[in-house]
């Protein structure tokens, strides 16, 4: 090594900033150090101050006015785009602006006021609202992406508001379109590169104007509780609490009076704004829930969008009261679990080849960007992220729902409560992988017999319920499950049967899913192929200990139960003892091998039953 | 709710001491001191640049103003993977090379070159450091663009051998080489320069 290549690196690299007086005090003294004893450097940092001395150029002292002509040419343009001066005032001025459009109802109150602006991922803002009033809450909604958020008293705040409830009484959410356009200058591909412009076009939600006539209704059994409705929104309450009966209402009452009374209030509101048939349901089946879970469950709904408050509240009523609570409890949970969850609003319905109805959910939503117009003006724009959200999809059984890639490419996970049967309300969550098109899930599938409806094993494999189904087209990707683990009878354990199929894609059995128990959710979590999941039955079961022995030595183990397994070679001498693991499938037992501490499959006819192993 | 965050009111915190990437980060916000400041700290030595680049004071000048206007449209998308000073140059690097091949002006790159030994680099640093001013400017005006480029911000602005190639958009070892071979090219110019038709 040179004495100019010390430490790792060139002296010579750092002469230049050495002259300008840039590096830090310790690399300034080596290189002075250096420079005293090595006249080849001396001789180039000469040379390079001279270099720097000769090129010098009078400093600037302020942007050419030029610039700024081009700049307010720029925010003629679009105002809202790049607001100048302070925060603040640029708030301000969108107010005014705003509040002399269509607004004025809105905005006209003395506390109303613009409450934020953000930089969302593409650079466009987004424009909130907040109520003004003495709780100081935001008007926005958890899909919101908010960079920056300035309060009532002139606080500014960053973050991300993931879980923020609106408490008044309008709407102001902008609606996603089909996605921006976007166009590059400069032809630089640097993320940073500061060329790149996008433009977006969306509409944005007319503001729910004031009801005509205000009524205050107080709920009894509820003291203090009180929401404003309108005359005919207080009639439709009135009718659906009447509907419940008045045990259910009391302790649904009850509820109400123990959550947060802004949140009881939009509950109420919520109720008022379905059919009062689906309101006295919804207090019936949220009296036969725990008062926690209750809680949790009316919380979640008040803070869902109304379109999905109220499509999952009429969803629900149609099912069967024990189901309708079965679900509604797998909903509180999801809703305790944090996190953001929304409700899947059916869409169309079309009956299959197979006379099953299939409803379809579109996850368009997901991750699109848009901008919020005003008129002509482009004031705001919002981001929806799919990663880390959960939708729910509620199905009525006999049929099926069919859910569609979003045009932006992500899926969310999807939460598929089961709705009917013994196990009404058990939730697999599904996490589909990114080349997925379509998800399929059928909660009561048609069966053809009593091996598709798990009764396999001899005995040993004791179905927890009939068998729901799930597709995953269009991916070669892995899916994603996460399915509650369910407490069976300590002799026994408890797991999940996935469908295996032949090799003309039939169904020959079932195996158990190779599931790690995740203690802080109680749930069991495992991966599937998603080529093997064409229509494939899932359903919980119990395992019995059970024990097969070789009564002969030559036994085979392999990779699978069909003829296009590996063969792995001996399983082990004469009398070895394997636990049974999962069904038979065909002519092979899924064991565990005690010789080798591995799994594998074993001839039926190879062995015989057993007790465990001395 | 995250609120982990919490901000001053922004006007109070745009002053002399904001670090360059506070400071661009209010120019996204459409604060003009911001743009100011940052100016009045790294303008001499973008100028500097782009007059080298550039071959004229007058072009340099145009192309300044293109750079400061594509700073305030593009500073809210800075994610400061970069330094903030870095940033500025990759645009006005970017903006200059634009407007040249708009204008059709000399855009050289880079030859294939062969390695420099050490032992040429002494006479030629002391030819650098024995040339008058008018010398060195004009032996700098007829290098490479490349070699322009690399002696004016490795150099001259004494930016980091990983900035220099992050502006330019070429490996840290080809910086030094261009470097090397810039160096030797200057002494050529100047010795040329020394024994030309005015050279007693």
């Amino acid at each position: 090594m040179s004495n100019s290549e010390r430490g790792g690196f060139h002296v010579t690299d750092r002469i230049a900033s050495f002259l300008k007086g840039s590096l830090d005090p310790v690399s300034a003294a080596e290189v002075a150090g250096h420079l005293a004893t090595c006249a080849s450097c001396e001789m180039m940092a000469s040379a390079i101050g001279h270099l720097q001395a000769s090129v010098a150029v009078d400093a600037p002292v302020r942007v050419p006015a030029s610039v700024w002509a081009q700049v307010d040419a720029l925010e003629a343009a679009s105002p809202v785009a790049r607001l100048a001066g302070s925060f603040t005032s640029a708030i301000d001025a969108a107010v005014r602006s705003v509040s002399a459009r269509t607004w004025g109802s809105l905005l006209s109150g003395e506390g109303a006021r613009m409450a934020g602006l953000t930089v969302a991922s593409l650079g466009v803002t987004a424009l909130l609202l907040a109520d003004g009033g003495a709780a100081r809450q935001a008007l926005v909604r958890n899909w919101i992406n908010v960079g920056y958020y300035t309060d009532a008293s002139g606080n500014q705040f960053g973050g991300y508001f993931d879980d923020v409830q609106s408490y008044y009484g309008y709407s102001a959410y902008g609606t996603t379109s089909s996605g921006g356009s976007t166009s590059s200058g400069g032809g630089s591909s640097s993320s940073d590169s500061g060329s790149t412009t996008t433009t977006t076009t969306t509409t944005v939600a007319a503001p729910v104007a004031a009801p005509a006539s205000v009524v205050t209704v107080a709920v009894p059994g509820v003291p203090g509780l009180k929401v404003s409705l309108s005359a005919s929104e207080a009639k439709n309450l009135q009718a659906g609490l009447a509907a419940a009966p008045a045990a259910a209402l009391q302790s649904f009452n009850k509820v109400l009076s123990g959550m947060n009374p802004a949140l009881a209030g939009a509950t109420l509101k919520l109720m008022a704004s379905v059919p009062a048939d689906q309101a006295g349901k919804l207090i019936s089946t949220v009296s036969a829930l725990p008062a926690a879970q209750a809680g949790a469950l009316l919380s979640g709904l008040a803070g869902l969008p109304a379109a999905e408050a109220g499509a999952m509240i009429g969803t629900a009523s149609t099912l069967p009261a024990a189901d309708a609570a079965a679900v509604f409890s797998a909903v509180a949970d999801l809703f305790s679990a944090g996190g953001s969850v929304r409700f899947a609003v059916p869409g169309a319905v079309t009956r299959g080849a197979n006379g099953v109805d299939a409803v379809t959910y579109n996850f368009d939503d997901g991750g699109a960007v848009a901008g919020i117009n005003l008129g002509d003006e482009e004031v705001a724009g919002v981001s929806q992220a799919s990663g880390g959200r959960t939708v729910l999809v509620v199905v009525k059984p006999g049929q099926q729902a069919r859910m569609k890639r979003g045009k932006s490419g992500a899926w969310p996970n999807i939460a598929l409560p089961v709705t009917a049967g013994p196990r009404a309300g058990l939730t697999p969550i599904v996490s589909p992988p990114a080349d997925a098109t379509d998800v399929w899930f059928e909660p009561v599938p048609a069966t053809a017999n009593e091996v598709q409806r798990g009764s396999l094993g001899g005995g040993s494999v004791i179905p927890l319920s009939p068998p729901f189904s799930i597709t995953v087209a269009g991916s070669k990707g892995k899916v994603g499950f996460s399915l509650p683990s369910i407490t069976v009878d300590p002799t026994m354990e408890f797991g999940y049967l996935t469908q295996a199929n032949d090799a003309k894609g039939a169904f020959a059995g079932y195996t158990r899913a190779d599931a790690k128990f995740v203690p802080a959710t109680g749930r069991q979590e495992f991966d599937v192929n998603a080529a093997d999941l064409g229509g494939a039955f899932m359903l919980p079961a119990a395992f019995q200990a059970a024990y097969v022995q070789n009564f002969s030595e030559g036994l085979r183990i392999y990779s699978g139960w069909d003829d296009m397994a590996a063969d792995f070679g001996e399983a082990g001498p004469q009398f070895t003892t394997f636990k049974v693991v999962a069904p038979q499938i065909g002519n092979r037992i899924y064991v565990f091998n005690p010789v080798t501490g591995n799994y594998g499959w074993i001839n039926a006819d190879g062995v015989g039953p057993s007790g465990p192993p001395k | 709710m995250d609120l982990t965050t919490r901000f001053r009111g922004i006007a109070d915190v745009v002053d002399g001491d904001s670090d360059d990437a506070t400071l661009l980060s209010h120019v996204g916000r459409g604060h003009r001191d911001a743009l100011e400041l940052l100016y009045r700290r790294h303008g001499g030595s973008i100028l500097r640049f782009l007059r080298q680049v550039c071959g004229s004071p007058e072009l340099a000048e145009e192309v300044l103003q293109e750079t400061l206007l594509a700073v305030w449209k593009g500073a809210s998308r800075f994610r400061a993977q970069s330094s903030a000073q870095t940033w500025i140059f990759e645009i006005a690097r970017r903006q200059a090379h634009t407007v040249m091949r708009r204008k059709r002006l000399e855009m050289v790159s880079d030859d294939a070159l062969g390695d420099v030994s050490d032992s040429d680099l002494g006479p030629a640093d002391l030819a650098i450091a024995s040339a008058t001013r008018d010398a060195l400017n004009l032996a700098l005006s007829k290098l490479s663009l490349p070699h322009r480029e690399v002696i004016v911000l490795a150099l001259i602005e004494g930016l980091p051998y990983g900035e220099v190639a992050r502006i330019t958009g070429v490996p840290v070892g080809t910086v030094r080489s261009r470097l090397n071979h810039a160096r030797l090219a200057m002494r050529k110019l100047l010795d040329e320069a020394e024994m030309g038709p005015n050279a007693d």
